[in-house]
């Protein structure tokens, strides 16, 4: 279903409209928030409050809204706030491991994965998210700077710092992996 | 930036997004003679598409229902809530928070510390200023229709875990109203035996008492207080440019201006001053309104806030007062009436009479004027609002 007939749906109150939007957004958001919090309970909670939010503006959504931008800005700003409640007792966890023995062994994709996952919590808002949105859920950057109220321009900025970054600390594995 | 760092963002556009002709010829340019800047774009094309398969995050079993049960029950209430409304019941401001345990949960906590401190005050502390303070308690739940509100949604639900809170939020509600003055020995009595009471219903619900503030906030005069329920009209309407400016225009006021500034950085969204803001008064905000948190919850209440105007349908002006409250294009005065009910009026801003209000606030907060001309200015105006809306 095109995301603009979900809307349309999701508008009308159509029943099968929020199976719809689970089915397509549900895991996305989850995966969102669960790595921009680091906490896989609290990114439950704070997806179904996206859901809950959607129910309840759904019918007041303009037709020509982007649902999905519509969708990450609301994940978005709940986590940014959930983050700064807690933000006194917030968990970092440590980068990665140092190299072992076996460091000269091929990295697979998963080490890779969890690598860069690690990495991003080293990252500071906003580049967190603007990567978050970019590289990891794939939405371009018009997309991604109405999400995050900036210039186009301004998302590469930030999406460049952040591989710089990332890149840092995951280099030794990527450059041995084989994708 | 150099060359190098040119490309490479040139780089971050090609994998993510797209070049212009002019920027692809720049980035091959460069790519033709830098080894380290084509090193870097081989890391970034390998690490790419590894990086998109860590998009999702599968849903644990049961997760699709729970979602579903919560989207559409609260869907469910909102609904049957507009519909009575629209039947012609006439309340001034209906928060949504309401709607949900949680938020009932925050707000009732809200009014259970507000009944806590009063009636303690009224034991040991102050007396007077408790007798004060709870007419003027009194007055805000008037202002918001706390009751009237509590009283619809309780019919309109069947959540047994709503009506739980709801329940106890009225019976807390009660007791601040039942409570006239709680200076005679015999109110005295009452007041204590209300805070137990109190203080039962929130450990029943998982509420901890808070200790009492160590400081007593300050003591509002008429006009200051005035302002105060404006502000927090709009504040809970989503007006938060209008109750900005409200609010501001009670920092001018000496004895309010850690809490006023508090909250006008609040009602302004604006990030940096709340922070700062959060940190100068923390302790006066921990006494007046419970730490970080809390305030942050009642700024989410306000947030979820519908609004019912007088002149209009209650389900049109709801959705269109929100809406143009949420764009800052209308502002929400709650004026007394003769007989002491409160009046709410959404007017447009550009309504010369809310430009005139305005203007006004703005010169008082930019301490232009003191604070009897403002209040004998604010009169004028608010009679000519009220006269002009009875008419209607």
């Amino acid at each position: 279903m095109a995301e603009e007939s979900l809307l349309q749906r999701l508008r009308l109150g159509h029943p099968d409209a929020l199976e719809k939007a689970l089915r397509t957004f549900g895991p996305r958001l989850l995966g969102f928030i669960q790595r921009m919090t680091g906490d896989r309970s609290a990114a439950e909670d704070l997806t179904q409050d996206v859901f809950v939010k959607l129910m309840r503006h759904a019918p007041r959504l303009p037709e020509s809204a982007n649902l999905s931008a519509w969708l990450f800005t609301v994940a978005r700003n709940q986590t940014l706030n959930y983050l700064r409640d807690r933000q006194a007792e917030r968990r970092r966890p440590s980068i990665l491991p140092a190299k072992t023995e076996d460091a000269h062994e091929h990295a697979s994709r998963r080490e890779v994965a969890e690598a860069v996952q690690q990495a991003m919590q080293e990252l500071e808002e906003p580049f967190r998210s603007t990567f978050e949105l970019c590289a990891i859920q794939g939405l371009d950057y018009e997309s991604a700077a109405q999400i995050l109220g900036c210039p186009r321009k301004t998302v590469n900025t930030r999406m460049f710092r952040a591989w710089e970054k990332i890149r840092r600390l995951i280099r030794p594995l990527i450059s041995d992996s084989k994708p | 930036m150099n060359d190098c760092e040119n490309t490479r963002e040139l780089i971050t556009a090609c994998v993510y997004d797209r070049l212009d002709p002019l920027e692809e010829a720049a980035l091959q340019a460069h790519l033709s003679h830098c080894s380290d800047c084509l090193q870097w774009r081989t890391e970034l094309e390998a690490a790419a598409p590894i990086m998109r398969e860590l998009g999702e995050a599968p849903f644990p079993p049961g997760f699709s229902d729970r979602i579903r049960k919560r989207a559409t029950s609260r869907g469910l209430r909102l609904v049957k809530i507009l519909s009575t409304l629209a039947a012609g019941v006439a309340i001034g401001l209906m928060l949504a928070s309401l709607f949900a345990p949680a938020t009932a949960r925050h707000q009732l906590g809200e009014y259970l510390q507000a009944a806590r401190w009063f009636f303690r005050q009224a034991e040991m502390i102050d007396p007077a200023r408790a007798a004060k303070d709870f007419s003027l308690l009194r007055r805000e739940m008037d202002a918001v229709g706390l009751e009237e509100r509590n009283r619809l949604l309780l019919q309109s639900t069947s959540d047994p875990l709503a009506r739980e809170w709801l329940t106890a939020a009225g019976e807390v509600l009660e007791s601040i109203r039942t409570t006239s003055d709680p200076r005679p020995i015999r109110d005295k009595i009452r007041a204590s035996e209300l805070l137990e009471k109190a203080d039962r219903i929130a450990r029943r619900n998982g509420i901890e008492p808070r200790p009492l503030s160590p400081a007593p906030t300050p003591v509002l005069n008429d006009a200051a207080m005035e302002t105060f329920y404006q502000a927090r009209a709009n504040l809970y309407a989503g007006n938060y440019r209008g109750a900005s400016i409200l609010f501001d225009s009670l920092s001018q006021d000496a004895s309010y201006k850690e809490d006023a500034l508090y909250w006008s950085a609040i009602a302004a969204g604006r990030e940096r001053e709340f922070s700062r803001a959060l940190d100068r008064i923390l302790r006066a905000a921990r006494g007046r309104w419970g730490d970080r948190r809390t305030a942050e919850q009642i700024l989410a209440i306000g947030i979820e806030c519908d609004a019912v105007f007088e002149g209009k349908p209650a389900s049109e002006a709801t959705v269109e007062g929100v809406e143009r409250m949420m764009k800052g294009a209308a502002l929400v005065v709650s004026i007394p009436r003769e007989d002491g009910r409160p009046m709410v009026i959404v007017a447009p801003r550009s309504d010369p009479l809310v430009r005139k209000f305005e203007e006004l606030l703005l010169r008082r907060s930019a301490g232009r004027i003191g604070a009897d001309e403002f209040n004998r200015e604010r009169g004028r105006i608010f009679k000519e609002l009220r006269d002009r809306s009875e008419k209607k």
